[in-house]
């Protein structure tokens, strides 16, 4: 009897080591709530960190986090708790670039994603489309302004990944971008991005077992665009400001 | 009437406030105090108070330059006096802080059952507590400092204030400029005879940057300050069940917040009375205008409101009994009276752009109405509205959130009696302009509610309110010239004049 519970106990340690992972909190890799320090950094070297021990949970408190482009790792959760905002740069230089285009959030060829919480991800909209611009007319970028205008979440090569909650609030090109992810699972999403034209919700190409519940885009562009190989496995409660379906 | 013979009251005490400036003025540089940026000088102004104090008082002149400190305790019959020009700089580390141990609190100025005190002059004191709160995080983070972080943020008692008097007598704060500290900016606890005036606050560099807190206080005059502040600009607070705010007129003021421009709460154990607020101004505010909270067994009555302008404000007025007390007391909210003002509401968030932006919570959730809700055992009562004009952008719309009018959806709308009292936190309501429950003797003398765009909702609704009177009442909703905008649940005795 006394083997057995030692036993379970020992099961129970390992079970909350290994399958759930380590909680650790942002501030501990010195990230600053103060929506002025650029979090770039600390916030990568906290994902690589996590990653590394076998995976966990990265929380984010109340306060306004600035960042760059960051990319996730597999098996580690980034949860944003209510009145948290990771907000994005107003800086174009300071984006990730992927084969969907630039990106404040990147992941490829990964599993076990998942992005959590009452928070927010903050798109600086605005301020970037400015930025981009006087880059044009400087010359120091060339082209069409919308091959570099970033999304907020960018994943390609994924599976199981699970947006859960979240407030996405101004992305310049999309809110979320996906192509070849599989079993994606969208929930409890606040979608707004009306200050830009054309800024699009969601964008996805190429992916399979998809689920979408309780999601509500309000965005001048296309609140939700699919090509005709993904896969929609459910969706409940997915609409537009009118309350029509976003299908 | 009471209320003139409050003022009265307070204008006869005004010249019992500290008035050091007929004494000696002695320069700080001549103690060794460095104007340099870089020298720690708590010691040397620690040594050049303790001296003046013995001399029989006097005041200490800062003139031009930065002056380094930690924390430094005023001591009777002396005033810090800064020239323009000069800083007194907080210590970036916190290990300069005293945790002083009568108030359990830190701070940069510290002064305990002193009298006839003051801090005056065109110059700053400057906290730089953003730097040192992160320094006191990561001496956390590196296991040197226990403390059991909120928020992934060392407590605020645990971080120094630029300010902290407690058990006080004759206190005058006059034209200073306060800035950035770690915790809150300036307490005033069971002080009394404090005359704050002409003051400037820049106080929005880290969490708990309140502008002011009166504590428990009495005889206090507040006029012709600024208040710029992350959390609460002005902020009535009481800590002790035994004791009260009283007496108390704020006038001439101005307050920009990314939580509430003025606030009686969240702590309000003993309670607050006989307060008057003449000529406030409050202007990207992400909260309320005005937030009154007894949520821990205190009193709030007899006050006064008597002119806002409110621009660019997340919500207005926020009324609110709660019952977080253990031991039972009765909380109360009576008497209160708020008239002339002209207000406009916020569609996107106010604050956006100042440092330490409020967050974004109780969400989804249209733009919130004003409120004033007690409890079913603890009704607020008497609370008169007169000359009151608000704008809002309206733009409720149901798919993003909802809250019906059916007696099934008004009664679902949780009490929440132990929650933190905030404007927002029953996430969506049930009007646009203003939503009552669990009142009595509310009256509206010409108030004005203008919605900018077409909502959802109705403009006001009432659940369990009694003995209510809308005189004038006015209200405008673009295209909705016929709909019900009166919505009166479970409410006896409602009078529309």
């Amino acid at each position: 009897m006394k083997n057995l519970l030692l036993l379970l106990l020992t099961l129970t340690c390992l079970k909350s080591a290994g399958a759930y992972g380590q909680e650790y909190n942002a501030s501990q890799f010195g990230c600053l709530s103060d929506g002025k320090h650029t979090n770039t950094s600390s916030i990568q070297y906290a994902i690589d960190f996590i990653a590394e021990k076998g995976g966990g949970k990265l929380h984010f408190y109340v306060g306004r986090y600035l960042t760059g482009g960051i990319q996730l790792k597999s098996n580690v959760t980034i949860v944003l708790h209510e009145g948290a905002a990771l907000v994005a740069s107003p800086n174009f230089y300071d984006y990730l670039k992927d084969e969907q285009g630039y990106s404040l959030i990147v992941g490829d060829k990964l599993s076990q994603v998942k992005i959590e919480g009452q928070g927010v991800i903050q798109g600086q909209d605005s301020l970037l489309q400015r930025n981009l611009l006087s880059l044009l007319e400087k010359g120091y970028i060339k082209g069409n302004i919308q091959d570099f205008q970033p999304t907020l979440l960018s994943l390609t090569n994924c599976k199981d990944v699970q947006v859960d909650g979240i407030f996405w609030n101004n992305a310049l090109k999309a809110a979320q971008q996906y192509t070849r992810v599989q079993n994606l699972s969208l929930t409890n999403l606040n979608i707004k991005g009306e200050q830009q034209a054309n800024a699009k919700g969601i964008i996805i190409k190429e992916s399979k077992g998809l689920t979408l519940s309780n999601i509500y885009i309000d965005t001048s562009g296309k609140p939700f665009e699919k090509d005709s190989t993904s896969e929609l496995i459910k969706v409940e409660k997915a609409i537009l400001p009118s309350g029509k379906s976003i299908l | 009437m009471r209320y003139l013979w409050m003022l009265f009251c307070l204008l006869w005490h005004l010249n019992s406030y500290a008035n050091n400036e007929s004494k000696r003025d002695f320069p700080a540089q001549s103690f060794g105090i460095s104007p340099d940026g870089k020298t720690l000088n708590s010691r040397s102004i620690q040594a050049a108070i303790d001296y003046i104090s013995n001399q029989g008082g006097g005041r200490l002149v800062f003139t031009p330059g930065d002056y380094v400190t930690g924390s430094i305790y005023l001591k009777s019959n002396v005033t810090l006096h800064l020239e323009a020009g000069a800083s007194i700089l907080g210590s970036t580390n916190p290990h300069d802080y005293t945790k002083d141990l009568k108030v359990n609190w830190q701070s940069l100025i510290f002064a305990i059952k002193q009298q006839n005190i003051g801090i005056t002059g065109a110059g700053t004191i400057n906290g730089r507590g953003f730097i040192t709160a992160m320094n006191a995080l990561n001496n956390v983070q590196r296991g040197i400092l226990v403390d059991e972080l909120k928020y992934d943020r060392v407590r605020e008692w645990n971080r120094p204030e630029n300010i902290y008097f407690r058990e006080c007598q004759h206190i005058v704060i006059k034209d200073i400029t306060l800035k950035d500290p770690a915790s809150w900016n300036q307490t005033y606890d069971q002080c009394q005879h404090l005359l704050i005036d002409g003051i400037k606050v820049d106080s929005k560099s880290y969490w708990n940057n309140d502008g002011l807190d009166l504590v428990d206080s009495k005889d206090v005059i507040v006029r012709n300050s600024y208040f710029d502040a992350a959390d609460d600009a002005i902020c009535l607070k009481s800590h002790d069940k035994n004791s009260s705010c009283e007496n108390i007129l704020i006038e001439n003021c101005t307050a920009r917040s990314s939580a509430s421009g003025l606030k009686f709460g969240t702590v309000s154990r003993g309670g607050f009375k006989n307060v008057t607020v003449k000529n406030l101004t409050v202007i990207d505010t992400y909260r309320s205008a005005i937030t009154f909270a007894a949520v821990d067994g205190g009193f709030v009555e007899n006050i006064v409101v008597d002119g806002m302008r409110a621009l660019n404000t997340g919500n207005i007025i926020y009324l609110r009994i709660g019952d977080r007390a253990k031991d039972k007391k009765n909380p109360t909210m009576k008497n209160i009276t708020i008239k002339n003002v002209y207000a406009e509401v916020a569609l996107n968030k106010p604050d956006a752009g100042y440092s330490y932006e409020g967050p974004i919570e109780d969400m989804p959730r249209n733009i919130s109405p004003a409120s004033i809700v007690g409890l079913p055992n603890h009704k607020i009562q008497q609370v008169t509205l007169e000359n009151v004009e608000i704008v809002y952008p309206g733009a409720g719309n149901p798919n993003f959130a909802k809250r019906g009018v059916t007696a099934a959806e008004l009664e679902a709308i949780p009490e929440m009696p132990e929650a933190y009292p905030e404007f927002s936190q029953f996430k969506e309501l049930p009007a646009w302009a203003f939503y009552i429950r669990h009142a009595e003797g509310i009256v509206f003398k010409n108030v004005t509610f203008k919605a900018l765009n077409q909502d959802y909702r109705p403009a006001i609704v009432t659940d369990d309110v009694q003995n209510s009177i809308f005189t004038a009442t006015k209200i405008s909703e673009p295209k909705e010239a016929k709909k019900k905008q009166f919505i009166f649940h479970n409410s006896k005795n409602t009078k529309i004049n």
